[in-house]
């Protein structure tokens, strides 16, 4: 059997390393372009808001006295609806958020004592609430029903047990469940 | 005057386990060895691509399965 003129092993490994560099190349570009693709196109981000507030006045003066909290059913000049959230040791206040769907919903989030978790199950809704920050999230739901809202950033012992439930009612049903009212929850 | 070697001459001396013949697969000689590596390393690189299209395959599953339908946010 007669050889035939084959290429240097040097050669061989070389290109074959410089082929796989290319590919894995290939592939960080292929996942960056879609995730700047989809942050422009989309205007996607984390959620980045960085506005400070003094956590030891939270529960005394200011946006989230207790009366202030939950969602506030008069819309913002851009047709958003504002949601106040305190997530504290070991319980969100209020625990049982309700929304209307089909509406733009900002979130406006704090923490009087540790850093806690605010995860809204089945969206894209996550973010760490930091003492001495408002987190701020905007979202949208589109279909009616209720989501699990627990803490996932551990608080301490009684972190198993924080969560809250955030329910989605039709916009007609929310406007005539709490017509009349300026802030509710599922409490009212 | 003692018979054992010192410290330093012991270490000059020692043989690893892991490069006796009896531990080492038998590739044949040095040609043999090139030999086998002009052929490319065709296994390495599919079992390697193959992980890399699954895992790449699942990311983008997840992001246009659960991330894009669940909405932006921001």
């Amino acid at each position: 059997m007669a050889d035939s003129p084959q290429k240097p092993a040097t050669e061989v490994v070389d290109t074959a390393e410089r082929g796989w560099a290319y590919a894995v190349g290939g592939v960080v570009a292929i996942v960056f372009a879609v995730i700047v693709y989809s942050g422009l196109h989309w205007a996607a981000q984390p959620p980045s808001n960085v506005e400070t507030i003094d956590a030891t006045q939270l529960h005394v003066a200011g946006e989230f006295v207790e009366a202030n909290l939950g969602t506030e059913t008069r819309p913002q000049p851009d047709g958003s609806i504002i949601v106040r959230v305190i997530a504290q040791q070991y319980s969100f206040v209020p625990s049982c958020i309700v929304v209307p769907a089909d509406t733009p919903i900002t979130f406006r989030v704090t923490s009087p004592d540790v850093i806690h978790g605010f995860l809204i199950a089945g969206t894209n809704v996550n973010s760490m609430v930091v003492p001495g920050f408002v987190s701020e999230v905007r979202a949208q739901f589109d279909q009616p029903g209720e989501h699990l809202m627990p803490c996932h950033e551990y608080c301490s012992v009684g972190h198993a047990g924080m969560w809250a439930v955030v329910k989605v009612l039709s916009r007609s049903e929310f406007n005539s469940a709490y017509i009349g009212e300026e802030r509710v929850s599922c409490a009212r | 005057m003692s018979d054992a070697k010192s410290p330093r001459r012991q270490l000059e001396e020692h043989v690893s386990c892991a490069v006796r013949a009896e531990n080492v697969a038998a590739h044949g000689d040095q040609d043999k060895i090139m030999a086998i590596a002009a052929k490319g390393p065709g296994g390495a690189l599919t079992l390697a691509g193959l992980s890399v299209t699954v895992m790449l395959s699942i990311w983008l599953a997840f992001f246009l399965l659960v991330y894009l339908p669940r909405g932006a946010v921001g």
